[in-house]
Parts: structure tokens; C-alpha cells; sequence
């Protein structure tokens, strides 16, 4: 039994019934169309052809034989014989980016001269401080640092230092699989984060000259 | 005479970049606190703003008193007006084109302006001209983070320059300027602000400019080190990167360093400095301003010493078994000293104050013996152990009365027994500028030094200072007419055997001549203290006073003592003896017990300095490992010994040091001249007597207080930067071979001292 | 892939090849061998597999982990580089690494981080000095 029109109520009363009412906020103190067009409340779970469908016989249907539940599992048996979304890790691993920010490295010249000059800009932008730098003049006179440590976990993988660095001796590498048992190994000093440079240079160079024209 | 006519005319034609602040500084030390003596003021318009500035002042100078920020390189208010950055050009009415604030002095009714678009252009220009040949070294170069050039293009320069030079940039080479500056002279802008300062401030005018345009070097042409102990401070006036300090080299950017304020203590002068730390590392020291100590300038061992301070150090408490050294805990040391301290025999338990001791535990320990009933209070040093001849009743009978910034009025000084280029830069550096721009006229009785000035040297016995009792000598006359003479009796005189004698002179001298050494404005009576506790002990009593005994110790303290006599055989062989200190110099080997203490990097401390100012250190680091404050470990001692001083914080031992004397308290505050000056010099006159001839020991000629100027106190003897020097500098210095310099400096005929013999 | 290609890759390996995949790939696939690196490692491509599925590697040792596959062959398998790296120079410079460590967390040989600096503040050697 739907509640009839009232239209020229001022207030109207708010009636909960099995459905509920719901009018519009405006309502209460005017007498405008608005006030007039109440939404029929339907409970969300319920389809809308329950509504055109009256019938009993459909409805009882419906119900005893709980057809969407099959409705729904036919789609998933139709996925079963379509071929599947994921990855074989870690036989297949997903795409990744040139930009990819994963492990830090650092760099070194093709001579292997290091290329990091203490210059501590990286140092000084890193918005977790995560670096810490100390340097002093090496024995031949150059600029060079004594303690380089990153603590992988303060760092939070913007790429900042990388931008930062003037000669490109902080670099983000594509490598995100270097987890840990301990907090201890993921204090990186100076000789790991080296010795990441050294084992991913190749990899390194490959995405510093796909991405370079963008930086 | 050269040298000082050279001298003046540079400085006639810098004569008003001294700033009005500083003048009416000087002139606000009259008793009476009238304001400061105006000078005539003009209108000028500024930015359409009317403007007042003093008469002959520079233009720059004006704008910066009306809050207008006029970019800069070459200009500095310490120094000779040079006009070469172009910088500084602002728009002048009336004017076709920019005119050089700096160069130019304010006339009544210019009409300047600082922002319009002629001024801004000239600005860029200037800066693409600068960054043209200038490297792109930012990364490596230590100034960065701290740089003019940096700062300055950033505000003021255009953001693209025009340079396309094939051939690149200009290079230069590096010039040797010894073991302290480092030199990368590509990035010269030849502002020659060093030039100015190493020929004007410092007296070394080895460093100049050769060559013209584009090919002009700033160096010293023939391989020379920059041989002055003021060499550090062209570091900071460098606006760029072109010299900066060799072991600061490369080790810290100033944006992670903590700067604390505070004093050193290595010499009397007590220089303001202000310390940049990171962690636990004192990673350099800097000047700070003060204009009435050490202006903007400090000396090298002030600024290089601090890697002392890392090495030899205290950190744990030893207690001497047989022939080795083993570590203790905290309460297990102090227990043993409390025990030896409580059985010893009262009149013979003795402490002996060094030259780095503050006054905060002086005290501390001066009440724990008073306490304990002994009156047994010896400073280190030869004839420690005696009451000094200038007594401890007086203040005006130990200090120097003049101030330091009242030195530059004197017209006439008298040095006796005393190298004040190496016994405290800063003062030589006052009297320098007062040779400079007040025909200052010295004379030396003592060991003859280059002093950086002309003086007369009177000779090196000691019975030399007759000769100005004598009426018919020309100096006695230069001092007969002088207007406001000075005498300056170095520190070396408490512990020459037949110091007496030289004192009694001296005062003789300041008697005859009283009117003019002791004036309403003007006290020219000074003694100049070379470590920084002398004045702080002398003001709280710890010295030897008539009730000291003279027998050997059974237990003796030694705060901070390392310039023990023959300690070897003067410390007696069955006596305890404790040092306190922080570094394993000379007193810790003798010791049964040593305590670490804290250097004055570590700690918040008061010393006064040779003035009788008081300043206090503050703590830019904690003190390392097992090391404490040095009052608290006496506080410390005391409670176990049974006889607890009645202070456990610092304000109340403040407290206490108000009560022996409020000057102690007052820190930073202004000097006044004494008003019982002239009765302080009728009791010394009074308690000395007149020994008629000069005896054996005043035949004797004076040596120099200091041998090496590099290696004077525990932190510098443990400094390797301060080895460095010395094996460098100090040749130089004596005129003998120096095997790190080049041969043009060690050979004495091509540099001789700058003596008139009288 | 569907169901009949499953079944006509199983029949094509064989029964014991089928077996290793299975151990390695929890599937049977087939495709082109790119290329194989100095480890055992096979590195393949099937460019009908769907998106992000057509390049994988079967990894040689049966302890395998993810972090095996040396760095040039990373990027290849990552996608971020078309060029095999079979035609590349592995070790362009000397002091490149030549010996691909996996991951050692867990082990002892795991990276145990260590000061790279001499000690602040260095104590004085204390000597007694003897007195007359």
C-alpha cells in the first residue's frame, strides 16, 4: 500500500514502515515540488524485477530454486576455462618501469673511480633522512666519503636522492626482492650499497639511458 | 717607515669604512655613560626614503642603516675600500651611469635608488661576468651551503648566463699557502679581500695580485707560506670557494652543523667563537662578533686546535698501580681519593690550578680545601708556588685596564717581557691598528719578534727599561709628550726569578709619568695574561696567599695543571696526586689518580679573560665516554669525603661565585676603568722595594714567554693540524730554515725582523 | 590458456619435463628458449600468452628463489629491455661482478651492516712517568 501524496502538509511526518520513507531534507519547511516527490525506499538486495514480477508462482520459484545463485556460478565456471590473470611468481614476474624506484646503489665511473663526491645534497634532501653521509679528503687529495649509510627502513623510495645527485652516483635500481629475516641487514652502509652498484650496473645503465631524456 | 706610510694612506683613504657603531662603542666606555659622541649626520633619500647617515661614511654603509640590502663582494667594513666586484652599483641621480656604493661617500641631498630596473640589470651583468670563468664546483666545493656567490646569484643574477666559449673556462693554478688554507684559485673572483686583510689586519704581505685582466692571479708570486698566525681568517672572508680551510677540507656542509656560542680558552684574549658541531665531533670553529674583544678576527690556534680535541683524551677514570694505569669506575676512584683526601694532614694537602681551568670548579675546589682547613693554592708555572709579585687584592693591578678595544686610542706603548703577537694574537692585531691609523709608537724590553709594526726596541736584559727612567733617551721623550701612553707587562714576569725588579721599574715608570697613564677615560697600566684561568684564578684567590706553607705536599690536586715546573723532581716522590683534566698531557703521567673532566667544547663554563671580562663557554657536544663536567666531579668528591659543598646545581654555585665576586657573574657586561687604578699603583709602589742597581738575574737577558706559539696547552700540544704549523710556521717566526716552506722564507737576510734599535 | 593447449603442451614435454615445469612453473608452458645463462637458468617467451605471462624462466636449482636470475636477464624478465641479452657484453666494464649471489637472508653469509668510519675521539695510552 503506498502512502498517498500530501501535498499541501507542511510537515510532513516521517513514517517507517517495512521500507522506510525517505524524504528529502528540504521537505520540513516548504511547500515545493521537491517536497512532493518522495523515493520509494527498496531494499538493496532485492532485484527490480521483483517488483514487476507480482506473480507468485515465479516468485516462489525464484526462491525455492535459489536461481541466482546458479546464474552466479555459471559465470565462475565460465572463468575456469578462460585462461588465468596471475602470474607464476617467480617464474613470471610483472612489468616494471625504467623509473622503477626499487634498491639503491651507487655508481661508479667506467674506470671504477666511485662516483659519489660527498656532496651531501642527497643527504640534505632525503625527506625521511634516511642517508647519512661523513666524508673526508681521500689519501690522493679527492672528495670522498668515509660512512654512506641508507637505512633502508626510513627510506621511503621517492627517488629524491637520485634526482638530487649531480653525477648520478645515487641510483634507484630495478631490484625489489632484497627482504630480510633481521632489521640489521637492511641498514645499508657504504661497502653493501657499492657492491649493489657493481652487481647492477648493467641493469642500471640499460634504464639510465632509456630514461634519461626525461630527467 | 715605509711600511706605515704605505699603511696609513690605505688606510686614509679607508678612513670611514669604520662603522659609527663602532666608534660610538669606544666612546661609550666614559664612566659616566653619556651617549655616544655623534657625528655629523646628512640627509640623503633612499629609495625616496630620507635617510640620515653620518658625514663621510660610504654610501653602502648608509643603506644597510636604512635596512636596503646592497649585494657585496669586495667590500668589507674591516678593510681598505677596494671598488673592483661592481657588485655593489646603485642608481644615483644626476648620474649617466651606476655608481659603487662602496666608493662613494654620502653627500647631503643624493638621491639613490636600490630597485630599479638600470640596478637590476647592472646586478645580473656583474653576476653572468662572475659565474662566466667561475668552475661549476658547487658539489665539491666546501662553501657551498655558505657561499656569496650562491646566495647572491640566486637573489640577484639572471637565470641564464651567455657563456659559449669554446676554449672553456679560466683555470689558474693553486698556490701553497701552508698547512691551513687550502687554495682552488680557479674559483677566485679576484675580490682581493685577502690581500687587504693578510697586508692590513694580519701584517703578512706576502699574499698580493700579479698580472692584470683576465690573467690576474692572487698569490704570493714566489712560493711562500702565508706566514701569520691570522692566516685562518681569509678563509672567512673568501666569499667563494677559493680558499678554504684545509682540515675542514671536504668533511661537513654548514646546513647539518649545530653552531653553539661560546669563548676559547687558549689563549687570555678569549675570543668569541662559535663552534659547529655534528654529533660528538667538533667539527670546526668560527669567529663570532664581538666588537670589543677579537671584532671578526681569531687566531689559528683558536681556529685549528679543536682536532686536540679528539686526540689523548681522558675517558675513564686510572688509578696507578706500580707502573701501569688501570681503569676504574667512577665510584671506586672517587672513593679512594676521598679516602687519601680525609687522612691526609690538612697543611699539607695542595692543589695547583692550570691554564684551561674554569672558574666554576676553582671555586668548587677552593671551598672543598678551605673546608678541609688547608689554605694550600698554587698555580702552575715556574714560581707557581709563590704569592704573585702583582698581588690578589687589586683588580686593576692584574688586568689589562686598557680593554682590548680601548688599545687602538693609545699613541705610545711600552711592551715589557711580552710577545703580544704570540701570547694573544688579537691584541696585536689592536695594535697594529692603532700603528696604523693613530701613530701608535712601541717599544719592546724583551726579546726582540717581528711584531708586524715598527717598534723601538729598548733592549733585551731586563735592566733595558731604565733607559726610559732616563730623561735624555728619545723614546723617554716620545713618552714625556705622549697623550695617552700604555704599558704592557707581560705574564712572564711572575715567573722570571728577578721579576720583581722589572715590575718595580715599570711602576716606577707609570709613576712618573701617572697623570697620563691613569686618566678619568683612560687607564694605560696593563699586565696581559696568556691562558685564560689566570684572571678567573687571580679574581676568586686561588693563588698563593701569605698563609700557604711551604712544605713539600702529601696530597696534591692538579685541575687541569700542565705547565708544572720539573715535575719530574718539583712533585714530591711519597705524595698522592690526583689530575683532573681531559687530556693525558704533561700532568697525567705523574698522577696516582686521574679524573676526566670535560674540555671547554663540553661544558658550560666561565673564564674571564685578560681584561677581567667574564664570558661564558657553553657545551656544543657532551663530554666523551666516562668524562663529567669538572665542578661536579669536585662536587662529587666532596659529598664522598664527608665534607659536601653546599651547591649541587649551577645556579647556586653561581650564586657562590657572586658572593666571592659579583664580577664573576656578570657575564658579557661592559668594562669601566677603575677608579681605584691610581691607588692600586700607590700600594704596589708602596709594598715593592726600590732596588737601587740591577742585580745578576736582571743582567740576564729576557726570553720569550712562548717558544712556539702552535704548541701552548694540552689541546694544541694534542693537535696534529698544530704540529703541522709549528713545523711550518715556527721557523718562519724565529727567521731560521723552515723545511715546509720554501727557501725565499727561511733565509734571515730576506726577511728581517722589523726593528729600529733605539 | 585454455584448456586444450594445457593439454597439448603437457603431451608435447613429455612426461619428464612435464614433471620438472610443474615442480618449477606449477603449470606446464611452452614457448621459444631465448636464451640460457651461465646458472641453468632457461628464460622463455610465448608472445600468444596473455599480457605479462608470455616471458618467464625456469629456474635450475630446485631450492629456487626469485633473486637467481642474474641482472642482465632481470631486465629482459622485468620487460625492460627488448634486446636478449645473449647479444650483450654480460661484463662491460672489469670491476663489474661477475658472480650472481642470490638473497642470502637467513644465512649466515646475510649482509651484517658495520661502521665505515675510524672512532670519533681516540682515548690517551695512559704511561706512568716515574718521580725523583
Amino acid at each position: 500500500m503506498r502512502p498517498t501524496l500530501l501535498a499541501h502538509r507542511l510537515t510532513v511526518p516521517l513514517q517507517r514502515s517495512a521500507y522506510g520513507v525517505r524524504t528529502p531534507a528540504v521537505a520540513a519547511f516548504s511547500t515545493s515540488a521537491a517536497s512532493r516527490a518522495y523515493i520509494p525506499h527498496r531494499r538493496p538486495d532485492e532485484p527490480e524485477e521483483f517488483y514487476k514480477n507480482a506473480n507468485v508462482m515465479d516468485h516462489s520459484a525464484k526462491a525455492l530454486l535459489i536461481t541466482e545463485l546458479f546464474r552466479g556460478a555459471w559465470i565462475t565456471l565460465e572463468h575456469f576455462f578462460r585462461p588465468a590473470f596471475t602470474l607464476h611468481y617467480p617464474a613470471e614476474k610483472g612489468p616494471l618501469s625504467p623509473r622503477f624506484r626499487g634498491e639503491h646503489a651507487l655508481r661508479r665511473y667506467p674506470s671504477g673511480e666511485e662516483r659519489c663526491i660527498a656532496c651531501k645534497l642527497c643527504e640534505a634532501i632525503c625527506p625521511a633522512q634516511a642517508i647519512t653521509i661523513e666524508s673526508e679528503s681521500r689519501d690522493d687529495g679527492s672528495r670522498r666519503t668515509t660512512r654512506y649509510d641508507i637505512d633502508m627502513t626510513k627510506c621511503i623510495y621517492c627517488g629524491f636522492c637520485q634526482e638530487a645527485c649531480p653525477v648520478d652516483a645515487i641510483v634507484e635500481t630495478a631490484n625489489y626482492e632484497y627482504s630480510t629475516e633481521t632489521h640489521e641487514e637492511l641498514l645499508y652502509n657504504k661497502e653493501k650499497l657499492l657492491n649493489n652498484g657493481d652487481k647492477w650496473e648493467t641493469e642500471i645503465a640499460a634504464n639510465l639511458e632509456a630514461d634519461h631524456p626525461y630527467r | 717607515m715605509l711600511n706605515r706610510s704605505l699603511a696609513l694612506s690605505a688606510a686614509r683613504a679607508s678612513n670611514w669604512a669604520r662603522t659609527s657603531a663602532v666608534q660610538s662603542q669606544r666612546l661609550a666606555r666614559r664612566t659616566l655613560h653619556t651617549s655616544g659622541a655623534q657625528r655629523e649626520q646628512v640627509e640623503i633619500f633612499i629609495n625616496n626614503k630620507p635617510v640620515l647617515a653620518d658625514a663621510g661614511a660610504a654610501l653602502i654603509q648608509a643603506c644597510e642603516k636604512a635596512g636596503v640590502d646592497i649585494p657585496r663582494f669586495c667590500y668589507h667594513e674591516r678593510l681598505a675600500v677596494a671598488g673592483n666586484c661592481r657588485m655593489c652599483l646603485v642608481e644615483m641621480e644626476r648620474s649617466p651611469k651606476p655608481i659603487a656604493s662602496c666608493a662613494m661617500p654620502v653627500a647631503a641631498g643624493m638621491r639613490i635608488h636600490t630597485d630599479t630596473p638600470l640596478v637590476h640589470k647592472a646586478r645580473e651583468g656583474v653576476m653572468e661576468f662572475l659565474l662566466a670563468n667561475h668552475p661549476l664546483d658547487c658539489p665539491i666545493c666546501d662553501q657551498g651551503g655558505e657561499c656569496d656567490l650562491q646566495d647572491q646569484s640566486m637573489r640577484y643574477g639572471g637565470d641564464r648566463g651567455r657563456f659559449k666559449e669554446p676554449a672553456g673556462k679560466r683555470a689558474t693554478e693553486n698556490k701553497n699557502l701552508g698547512p691551513l688554507v687550502k687554495t682552488e684559485m680557479n674559483r677566485c673572483i679576484h675580490c682581493t679581500r685577502c690581500v687587504r686583510f693578510a697586508n692590513e689586519v694580519a701584517g703578512a704581505p706576502e699574499l698580493g695580485t700579479s698580472g692584470r685582466g683576465n690573467d690576474m692571479q692572487i698569490g704570493t708570486y714566489v712560493e711562500q707560506v702565508l706566514a701569520t698566525e691570522m692566516s685562518g681568517n681569509v678563509v672567512d672572508l673568501c666569499p667563494v670557494g677559493a680558499l678554504t680551510s684545509k682540515p675542514f677540507a671536504f668533511t661537513a656542509r654548514p646546513w647539518e652543523l649545530k653552531k653553539t656560542e661560546s669563548i676559547d680558552v687558549l689563549d687570555g684574549i678569549g675570543s668569541n667563537i662559535r663552534i659547529d658541531s655534528r654529533g660528538l665531533e667538533v667539527m670546526r670553529i668560527l669567529p663570532r662578533l664581538n666588537e670589543e674583544v677579537n671584532e671578526e678576527w681569531i687566531s689559528d690556534k683558536t681556529r685549528h686546535a679543536n682536532d686536540g680535541l679528539k686526540r689523548q683524551r681522558l675517558t675513564t677514570p686510572l688509578i696507578r698501580e706500580g707502573d701501569k694505569f688501570v681503569p676504574a669506575a667512577w665510584p671506586e676512584a672517587l672513593a679512594l681519593v676521598a679516602e687519601r683526601l680525609r687522612t691526609a694532614d690538612p697543611e699539607r694537602v695542595q692543589a695547583m690550578a692550570g691554564a684551561l681551568a674554569d672558574v666554576e670548579s676553582l671555586v668548587a675546589l677552593k671551598d672543598l680545601l678551605n673546608r678541609l682547613g688547608s689554605e694550600n693554592l698554587t698555580l702552575d708555572g715556574v714560581r707557581g708556588a709563590e704569592t704573585p709579585i702583582h698581588g690578589l687584592d687589586l683588580r686593576a693591578n692584574y688586568l689589562l685596564n686598557s680593554t682590548l678595544a680601548g688599545v687602538e686610542q693609545a699613541d705610545l706603548v711600552v711592551l715589557v717581557a711580552t710577545n703580544p703577537r704570540h701570547e694573544g694574537p688579537i691584541l696585536n692585531t689592536r695594535l697594529r691598528k692603532a700603528y696604523i691609523y693613530n701613530n701608535l709608537e712601541v717599544a719592546v724590553v724583551g726579546a726582540p719578534a717581528d711584531l708586524t709594526y715598527e717598534y723601538t726596541h729598548l733592549g733585551t736584559k731586563m735592566e733595558s727599561i731604565e733607559a726610559l727612567l732616563d730623561d735624555k733617551h728619545p723614546f723617554a721623550q716620545k713618552l714625556a709628550e705622549a697623550k695617552r701612553p700604555m704599558i704592557i707587562l707581560g705574564s712572564q714576569i711572575t715567573d722570571l726569578e728577578g721579576g720583581e725588579y722589572l715590575y718595580r721599574k715599570a711602576n716606577e715608570l707609570v709613576a712618573k709619568h701617572a697623570d697620563k697613564f691613569f686618566q678619568a677615560d683612560w687607564n694605560g697600566y696593563n699586565v696581559f695574561h696568556r691562558t685564560a684561568s689566570r684572571a678567573g684564578a687571580l679574581d676568586v684567590g686561588f693563588a698563593p696567599n701569605g698563609q700557604s706553607t711551604k712544605e713539600p705536599a702529601q696530597f696534591l690536586y692538579l685541575l687541569n695543571a700542565d705547565d708544572i715546573a720539573n715535575p719530574a723532581t718539583s712533585i714530591p716522590k711519597d705524595a698522592f696526586v690526583v689530575y683532573q683534566g681531559h687530556h693525558g698531557d704533561v700532568g697525567a703521567h705523574y698522577a696516582d689518580v686521574i679524573l676526566p673532566g670535560a674540555a671547554y667544547t663540553e661544558k658550560d663554563a666561565t673564564f674571564v679573560n685578560t681584561e677581567g671580562r667574564t664570558q661564558m663557554t657553553r657545551a656544543a657536544v657532551n663530554p666523551p665516554a666516562g668524562a663529567r663536567t669538572d665542578w661536579k666531579v669536585i662536587r662529587a668528591l666532596s659529598e664522598v669525603a664527608g665534607v659536601p659543598l653546599p651547591y649541587e646545581d649551577l645556579p647556586s654555585l653561581r650564586g657562590r661565585m657572586y658572593e666571592i665576586s659579583p664580577t664573576l657573574v656578570r657575564v658579557d657586561s661592559h668594562l669601566e676603568t677603575s677608579t681605584f687604578a691610581p691607588l692600586g699603583h700607590q700600594v704596589v709602589l708602596d709594598q715593592t722595594s726600590s732596588n737601587g742597581k740591577a742585580g745578576s738575574a736582571q743582567r740576564t737577558e729576557l726570553t720569550p714567554a712562548l717558544t712556539d706559539f702552535y704548541l701552548t696547552d694540552p689541546i694544541s700540544r694534542a693537535s696534529s693540524i698544530m704540529a703541522k704549523c709549528s713545523a711550518t710556521f715556527t721557523p718562519i717566526f724565529n727567521h731560521e730554515r723552515s723545511p715546509l716552506a720554501s727557501h725565499h722564507q727561511d733565509d734571515p737576510a730576506a726577511n728581517p725582523p722589523r726593528v729600529q734599535q733605539a | 590458456m585454455s584448456l586444450i593447449r594445457a593439454v597439448k603442451y603437457i603431451l608435447e614435454a613429455g612426461p619428464r619435463e612435464s614433471l620438472r615445469q610443474f615442480m618449477r612453473l606449477d603449470e606446464v608452458k611452452g614457448g621459444l628458449l631465448i636464451g640460457r645463462d651461465r646458472y641453468g637458468n632457461e628464460y622463455y617467451e610465448n608472445l600468444k600468452e596473455k599480457l605479462n605471462r608470455d616471458r618467464w624462466v625456469v629456474l635450475a636449482r630446485s631450492d629456487y628463489d626469485a633473486t637467481q636470475v642474474p641482472p642482465e636477464w632481470h631486465k629482459w624478465l622485468h620487460k625492460l629491455t627488448d634486446e636478449n641479452p645473449s647479444n650483450l657484453p654480460s661484463r662491460p666494464y672489469r670491476w663489474i661482478v661477475s658472480h650472481h649471489v642470490e638473497n642470502m637472508t637467513g644465512t649466515t653469509k646475510a649482509f651484517t651492516t658495520y661502521n665505515t668510519t675510524r672512532p670519533k675521539v681516540s682515548a690517551w695510552d695512559p704511561q706512568v712517568k716515574p718521580r725523583a
